[in-house]
Order: C-alpha cells, then structure tokens, then sequence
C-alpha cells in the first residue's frame, strides 16, 4: 500500500505538464533513435544529455529514460520490417519479425511487438516498485570495502559481456579508470593529470567523451553502409493481429516479462542475453518448433517483451546501488551526478521526487509508446529514407551543438574531437569502448572506496574479504574473473 | 592494399603500443605524486598501478597481433571517413574564433558536398536552412550562447 500511495505522489509530479512534454520528446527521440540503424539509445541519450542540464533533475531523468525505453520499442521496427536491428537488442527479433513480414504479416508482428514492450515496460516497473524499496534497506548495511568489491565486479561483468577479447577489454577497463583519474583527487585535492591546466581541474567531461567516443566514431562507422533499402509500411487496417496469433503471443508475453525482469537485475547481463534466453525457451515449449525462423509469432513476442522488461529492470541497480547495469545506464548515472542526485540506497528517502516521478512517468512512458509507435510507422518508413549525404554531417553538428551548450567550452569540443577519432580508430581494430565508459563512470567511487576502506583498516587489505557483503561480492568477482579466462573454452564447448 | 587500408596485425599492434606508451607515460607521471600517506595508498598509488598495467596489457596486446599476424586488410579512413574528420576537425578549430554560423554553415555546406556528393545548390540550401534552425533551437529557445564571431543572427 506504502509503494501505491508513493506511485500516486509520483503520477502527481510525472503528470504535469512540463514534464508529460519531457517524457514525450524522450519517448519520441527515442522510437527516431531506435528506428535509425545505427543510432541505438546509448548515442541518442549522449546526444540529448547537454539539453537535460537545462532541466530540473526529475524532468532529466524522465526524457533520458524516455530515450531509453523508446529505442527498445523503435528498434523493433527496423527488424521487422527491414531485418534490421536498430540497435543490439532487436537482433533476435529479425529472425521471426522479417519472416512475418515476408508472409505478408508485418502489420501483425509490429502491433504483436508493440503490445509485449508494453507488458514488459509495464511489469519491470511494478518489479521495480517493490523490489527497489527492499534492496535499498540491504544496501544501507555495507561499508567501503564490500562497495569496492561489488563496484570492481561489475566493472568484470561489463568486461566478460564485452565483444573484444579479453586483453583488450582489460586494457580499455584500466583506461578507463585512468581517464576518470584526470584532475583533483577526491581525497587530498592533489592535481592529477592535469598539466596546469584549469580545464582538466574538475576531470574530462563525461558529455564530450560519450559524444566522442559513441556519437562522432558511430557517425564515422555509418559513412561506410551508405545504401539502405527503404521498407514499405503497413497500412493501419493491417495491423491488428489474428485472434490465432493473439492467442499465441500471450503466454511468451508472460514468460518474456519475468525472464526479463530477472536478467535485467543483474548488472552487466543485458538486452542480448535476455532476448536470447526468452527466444530459446519459446523455442523449447513450442509445439511447432520448426516454425522458429519461418515467422513464428512466439518468436516476436517473447524476446520483444524481454527486452522492454530488461530495460525497466535495468533500472534497479542504477537507482538502487548507483551501479549502470547497462551502458545506456551509464548516461543515466552521469545525469543524475550533474543534477547532484547521487543513485543509491538513500536515494528513495533523499530524493523521492525523482525515484517516484520516474517510476510513474515510466508507466505514462509505455503507453505513450505503444500509441506513437503503432499509427507512426509510416512517418518512421519515412526517416529511414532520409539520404545518408545529409544525416552524418547534421549528427556531427548536433553532436558539436551538444558538447559546447554545456559548459561553452571550446576545449571539451577538442575532446570530444580526440576521442572521437581514437574511439573510431579503436573500434576498427575491434576494441569494445563500453568496458572504457563504464569503468570512467565508476572509477571516482572504485577509487575512492578502495582507500576509504584501506583508511578505516589502517592499511590492512584483509578488509576486502571481512564481512558478509564483501565476502558474497568476492565470491562474485572470482566467478566473473574465471569466466573471463575460460570464455574462450566455454563458448567453445557451448558450442 | 585498399585505400588507407592497413594489415590488421599492423593495426592492432599499432593500438597495442599506443596504449603501452600511454599507460608507461602516466605511470612515470604518478610516481612523482604522493604514493602513500601514513601508511595507506595516496593520490599517485592507484594511477601508478593503473598505468604500469596499461604499458603491460598494451605490450600483450602488440606483442600477439605480432605473433598472430592477422593478414586481413583494415581500412581505417577511406575518402570519406577522412574527409570527414578533416572537415570536423576544422569546424572544432573555427567555431569559437570564426562564430557558429560561418563556421556551421561551412562545415555543412562541404560535408554534403565532398563526403555525400551531393550538388551545389539543395547542399547550400540544407546546410544554410539547418544553420538557422539549430541557431534558433539552441539560443532563442533554449537559451544556450553559441559563439557570435563573424557573422551573427539576430
């Protein structure tokens, strides 16, 4: 009853106008930005954060997971319609979805897509409703030393889910915590990196590094694929499904909800598992399993609703224990900072007008969705025609835009510059720059917990394995470490 | 071998040594700062860690594109992706000093242009037209100062 009575203080704050617009040109932003091949919600969010600064804390957070959960739902039109993903987590509904398509059901997949996001918006948010509460009172009860542990093992997860190989993962990790190292030290002031420089004072600015490092190399990366082949939309007539396929979308619905809830809480794990899982046990309990790559509807609507459930969970860890458990997370954490909300344990009780305006303004977000989406296909058919000669250059500019409207800083533009060029260097050698964003996000609390905890121990680094928390999180990090020497081998043996 | 194109081990190896030389060079850099205060790690402890294991991993990582030898052919910037960045790294340059508009309005106009290949005129139209309108977004609606240098909007 506590959580209702707080979602209704929430629905209060989400609800007025301003931020109902906030929420509406995040949701809508992001249908573009996950729509667009490309574009995926990790470089529309950076491209958006500069204007976030402009808003209040709460109407931030709101159009940047408007962003979010918006290009899980437009991602899905792409592959569907074109088969393909507009971004990673919409790779498993190309399979069925452009199946569907080919046998002339496209409308019925969308709306089939569109109603499983909706559920499993709608049901990672209760998730979240309740279990956040809970895990905030656990959270309260660990020190320093266990932070630290738990901070350095998901920094291992992003690694051990990261697409390079593990050296190179490792090396953009421990770059990463270098970058974040860049100006006063938390603890003694002492300069760091800073070339008596007073623009590197207060560190590298997190906005020109994303921009940089995902907007700039992602644009560079699409000058390649220059042709596109525009899809046709379906009229609206055509996009109610069958009472056959509705009647087979709604047990994977069910089980894509909670199997992407679950995945969503743990940091590090994410969309492409979570869609792979639900798609392979909609495989599993089928009874037509041949069906599966010819345009199963089990295949659409079990890992669509997965994805949208991941994404609500996603937000558990990032609220609750300040930790992106995804890299499009990571924006998210880097506003709230901006904004001084520090995510965490006492966030609930410091801040209830952000944690409950989002949780309500999340639900007012998927219906919004499911309304755009749906009558908008054919303005989203529309975009994907636009030529390319004049979409990378007009990205550069909003990205440039972007950088310099925070600070009018002309030195961050020269930032965003190198890092987008050596991020575009890096990615064609195939480094995966996400462990480097994460571990940037992080290392001023890894860093800072770790000699907090050293402090209060004197020194002494048994400190890091005194103490149940630090002990299960150490358990944790050893798993994780395994993993990453062997995942070679069990990939292998997976087959 | 393609255009701008390089073998990968090259490249990698390439990568490899500039991350070495970058984690070495920090390192170096940490070791003058204050490694320990009464007994526990300082300012320079953690970068001097973090560096010496960049340089190492950095190693690692040219010494077995060395070994390995991949023998595809990486195109890192072809025409277009150099262009590109010539282009941006000139309106980066230009944008404070020149003004948002001129330097916006260029920066556009060539990139339609060279990187595109789109013609003189819908390209002078598109760039002069999207000039005007991030203007108006970003300082009239937004109220976020762009900087005036040579030619301004009202």
């Amino acid at each position: 009853m506590e959580a209702l009575s707080h979602l209704l203080g929430g629905l209060a704050i989400a609800a007025t106008p301003q931020n109902l617009l906030w929420c509406f040109i995040g949701c809508f932003w992001g249908s573009i930005v996950g729509v667009l091949p490309g574009l995926g919600p990790m470089a529309g969010m950076t491209l958006l954060l500069p204007l976030t600064f402009h808003l209040d804390p709460t109407g931030a957070v709101i159009m940047l997971s408007g962003i979010f959960y918006g290009a899980m739902y437009g991602g899905s039109t792409t592959s569907i319609l074109m088969r393909i993903p507009g971004e990673a987590a919409s790779v498993i509904t190309c399979i069925d979805g452009y199946e569907m398509t080919k046998n002339g059901r496209a409308g019925a997949a969308l709306t089939i897509a569109a109603m499983g996001s909706f559920v499993g918006g709608v049901f990672s948010v209760i998730g979240l409703m309740f279990v956040a509460s809970w895990l905030a009172q656990a959270m309260l009860a660990i020190g320093p030393s266990a932070e630290f542990v738990m901070l350095a093992a998901t920094l291992l997860i992003a690694g051990a889910v990261a697409s390079s190989t593990m050296p190179r993962t490792l090396a953009m990790i421990v770059l990463g915590l270098l970058a974040a190292m860049v100006g006063n030290d938390p603890l003694t002031a002492t300069p760091r990196f800073t070339f008596g420089s007073l623009h590197l004072a207060d560190g590298l600015s997190f906005t020109a590094l994303a921009i940089g490092l995902f907007g700039i190399s992602e644009t560079l990366i699409s000058l390649k694929d220059r042709e596109s082949e525009a899809p046709k939309a379906p009229k609206l007539s055509e996009l109610l499904p069958s009472r056959t396929e509705v009647a087979e979308s709604v047990g994977p619905i069910a089980r894509g909800s909670v199997i992407g809830f679950l995945f969503g809480i743990v940091p590090g794990v994410g969309h492409i598992v979570s869609t792979s899982a639900s798609y392979s046990l909609e495989k599993a309990l089928s009874k037509t399993p041949e069906m599966f790559g010819k345009g199963a509807v089990a295949g659409v609507a079990g890992p669509e609703t997965a994805n949208n459930a991941t994404t609500g969970a996603a937000m558990i860890p990032l609220l609750i224990l300040g930790i992106p458990a995804i890299p499009a997370t990571a924006v998210l954490l880097a506003a709230l900072t901006v904004h001084n909300v520090q995510p965490g344990p006492m966030l609930i009780s410091e801040r209830p007008d952000v944690f409950w305006g989002l949780i309500a303004s999340m639900f007012i977000g998927n219906f919004m969705l499911v309304v755009l989406n749906l009558p908008l296909v054919s303005m989203f058919v529309t975009l994907l025609r636009t030529p390319r000669a004049y979409l990378a250059p007009l990205v550069l500019l909003v990205c440039t835009l972007g950088v310099y409207s925070v600070k009018g800083s002309a030195f961050d533009l020269g930032v965003m510059f190198a890092a987008g060029v050596i991020g575009y260097v890096l990615r064609r050698f195939e480094f995966d720059l996400v462990p480097f964003l994460f571990a940037f996000v992080l290392g001023d609390r890894i860093e800072v917990s770790f000699r907090r905890a050293l402090m209060i121990s004197e020194g002494d680094p048994s400190i890091f394995w005194a103490g149940p928390a630090a002990q299960l999180f150490l358990v944790a990090l050893l798993v994780i470490a395994i993993y990453m020497a062997l995942a070679g081998r069990i990939r292998r043996w997976w087959g | 071998m393609a255009e701008g194109g390089v073998r990968a081990w090259a490249g990698e190896a390439g990568c490899g040594l500039g991350l070495a030389v970058t984690g070495v060079a920090l390192a170096a850099m940490a070791v003058r700062m204050d490694l320990f205060e009464d007994g526990v790690p300082g300012p320079g402890a953690t970068p001097l860690l973090l560096g010496a294991a960049l340089g190492m991993l950095g190693l690692g990582i040219a010494v077995a594109a060395v070994v390995r030898r991949a023998p595809q052919i990486v195109v890192v910037f072809d025409r277009d992706s150099a262009i590109a960045v010539g282009l941006l790294l000139v309106a980066v340059v230009t944008f404070e000093s020149v003004g948002y508009v001129p330097s916006t309005f260029l920066f556009l106009l060539s990139s339609f242009v060279l990187v595109g290949r789109e013609r003189w005129l819908p390209a002078s139209v598109v760039a002069g037209a999207a000039t005007v309108l991030t203007w108006a977004l970003f300082v009239k609606a937004l109220g976020v100062p762009l900087p005036i240098g040579m030619i301004a909007l009202p």
